[in-house]
């Protein structure tokens, strides 16, 4: 059996890569970068910039009205209730750093018993439903029998009581493990929508068109609405009252601005305005929130103007428009890509590239929780990660009690929140899991 | 200082650029375009190494730049390349099927051309993940979406890749040394 890597390996061939001296001397010929090729833009003649100004103008209200035009939402669906106003945030620049103090224990937090069997997706086996609680498992059963080939990671959103997965171009929810599937539609792709009794269907779009959403009730499979993102704009895994978190890479797929895009009246909500990565969204008390990073890049390459180069986040609130940035503490290491927010919206976990490397020298990777109403922050006692290929993410259950994660060996783990002691999940557990409600 | 300066650049892109000008050969399908945005990306890396050498990881940085020129450049060049492809596939030499012959993919299109036919998002999972050997949330980071976007992208593309290629395909993922250097996450027996 060949394996792709290698076959990948043979087909790029080898490979010299690129020659310092001439990066140097591309540099030091002093080409117009994308820096000095801005500022000369600066320096039209006034007639020149009118003109543009009058023809921004001109296709913004194009774009406005194509855009209003092209959405198809119906009236009277969950997610077509038109929420209250948000201001806009720009990018904070001017925030400092919150520094969370460590105490060094994961912070307690009042738990409470979850109503609906916690559900995860396993994707090594092939799909596959389990209870943590119990360790009762099943394959997940489909038309064409047990599907143990071609669905490797399904996508799967959180509903409040069910999994939603894609297959094979179809879409199923299970309302728990000793349900029935149901297919509830064609869609390669499933993603949450502000309610948990409906889901975002869409199929992958040709290069350059239009992304096509249907709201659908994950109980009868009824389309209740539908809208259509522009071109280059996706959804990012989550959605809020104020409308769906989508990436706008814009035409040319060079840049992945962070919008919430709100179907029921066909606008941009609220915009991370520069590059950003999505960590997680949350709906509390205080209003919703949007956690994430700045991005590696700006859209014309250069590094982003609110650059957060040590992978600070930014809790971005909706309502009140306020923008909190919570880095980790100086001592315990750099962030890392991964983060989640507790479904209460009150803890963020996130990970970090530790300081210390462990005997063999190699990097770890740990897991700091911090409580963002006293923004006291703990590392969590799973700090002997390698940082290696592993996929890092951690999941909440749905009650908020515990966080999973997958650390480097084969073995789930999971942690409960205000114990110090970190479980293997059952027996069985691979890498690259997905824990819903 | 200025020596020190430029030897670290010199180190650094000595030690990523071959895999980085792989990757993009491979996204791209045009070794010469692949190189010429490797080197921009560089450059630009060069002009603000003071940040870029801060970041918790410049790699991720340079990998980034470089596939979001290569998006921009590739889109202007779709239609050279939609001709290229045509003729590729009625002339397909010998040579190159010999190539993928002698790794075991002995079937009716090239490894190339079935690269050539995933989406553009799908090829760069793929290529970043069993090619550029970087993590998940790595090359989510390079594409700006989830992680879970990248695995889903990833199966989709490996699905399709054995469905041309006609065989079962490994997903180890292996160094340009051929040592294993990281399990297969699936399994697709």
């Amino acid at each position: 059996m060949p394996e792709l890597s290698a076959l990948l390996e043979e087909l790029a061939g080898p490979q010299t890569g690129v020659d310092p001296d001439r990066v140097r001397l591309i540099v030091e010929s002093g080409r117009p970068t994308h820096r000095t090729a801005r500022v000369r833009r600066r320096r039209p003649a006034f007639v020149a910039i009118a003109a543009a100004a009058t023809i921004a103008v001109v296709i913004a209200a194009t774009i406005l009205v194509t855009r209003t035009r092209d959405s198809q939402l119906d009236v009277g669906g969950p997610g077509s209730t038109a929420p209250a106003p948000v201001s806009s945030t720009g990018v904070p620049t001017s925030d400092p750093v919150l520094p969370p103090s460590v105490t060094g224990r994961a912070p307690g937090r009042e738990t409470a018993s979850s109503a609906a069997p916690m559900i995860v997706d396993v994707d090594a086996t092939g799909p596959e439903i389990i209870d943590p609680a119990s360790g009762a498992r099943r394959p997940i059963p489909t038309p064409g029998g047990v599907a143990r080939n071609g669905c490797v990671d399904c996508p799967v959103v959180k509903l409040g009581a069910g999994v939603v997965f894609t297959l094979g171009g179809r879409a199923f929810w299970m309302r728990d493990i000793a349900s029935a599937v149901q297919d509830i539609g064609a869609a390669q792709w499933a993603y949450p929508a502000a309610t948990d009794d409906a889901v975002w269907l869409t199929e992958e779009p040709a290069a350059g068109r239009r992304m096509d959403l249907r709201l659908v009730d994950v109980g009868t499979g009824a389309v209740r609405a539908r809208t259509s993102l522009d071109p280059g704009v996706r959804p990012a895994g989550a959605a809020l009252p104020e409308g769906i978190v989508t990436v706008n890479s814009g035409p040319d797929g060079s840049h992945h601005v962070l919008e919430v895009w709100d179907p029921s009246t066909s606008r941009v909500r609220w915009s991370s305005n520069d590059d950003g990565a999505f960590v997680a969204a949350s709906t509390t008390s205080t209003g919703s929130q949007i956690a994430w990073r700045a991005g590696a890049t700006a859209p014309n390459g250069a590094p982003p103007a609110a650059r957060d180069t040590n992978g600070t986040i930014t809790l971005s609130n909706l309502r009140d428009g306020s923008a909190t940035k919570v880095g980790s503490p100086a001592d315990v290491g750099t962030p890392v890509t991964g983060g989640s927010l507790s479904p209460d919206g009150t803890t963020l976990a996130s990970f970090v590239s530790l300081s210390a490397l462990n005997a063999q020298g190699q990097r770890r990777v740990g897991l700091v929780l911090t409580d963002l109403r006293t923004m006291q922050a703990s590392t969590a006692p799973v700090a002997e990660l390698e940082h290696g290929g592993m996929s890092i993410a951690a999941n909440w259950s749905p009650d908020g009690s515990s966080l999973y994660f997958v650390g480097a060996g084969p073995q789930g783990q999971a942690l409960r929140i205000g114990d110090p002691v970190v479980h293997d999940v059952p027996d069985g557990f691979r890498p690259s899991f997905t824990v819903v409600g | 200082m200025a020596e020190d300066h430029d030897r670290d650049i010199d180190r650094w892109i000595r030690a990523t650029s071959p895999r980085l000008v792989g990757a993009l050969t491979l996204h791209t399908g045009d070794a010469g375009l692949a190189e010429d945005v490797a080197q921009e990306a560089f450059a630009r890396a060069w002009e603000q190494w003071h940040d870029v050498s801060q970041m918790a990881n410049p790699g991720g940085w340079v990998y980034r730049v470089a596939f979001n020129l290569a998006t921009s450049g590739g889109r202007r060049r779709s239609a050279e390349q939609r001709a290229r492809h045509r003729i590729r596939r009625s002339t397909a030499t010998d040579g190159r099927r010999g190539s993928s012959m002698a790794a075991g993919v002995a079937d009716r299109i090239t490894l190339r051309d079935a690269l050539e036919r995933l989406s553009d998002r799908q090829r760069a999972a793929v290529v970043l993940r069993f090619y550029g050997q970087l993590s998940v949330a790595e090359a989510a980071d390079v594409m700006g979406c989830a992680p879970g976007t990248v695995k889903a992208l990833t199966s989709q593309g490996v699905a399709a890749l054995r469905t041309d290629l006609g065989v079962t395909l490994g997903l180890g993922v292996i160094d340009g040394a051929g040592a294993l250097i990281e399990e297969p996450e699936v399994d697709h027996a």
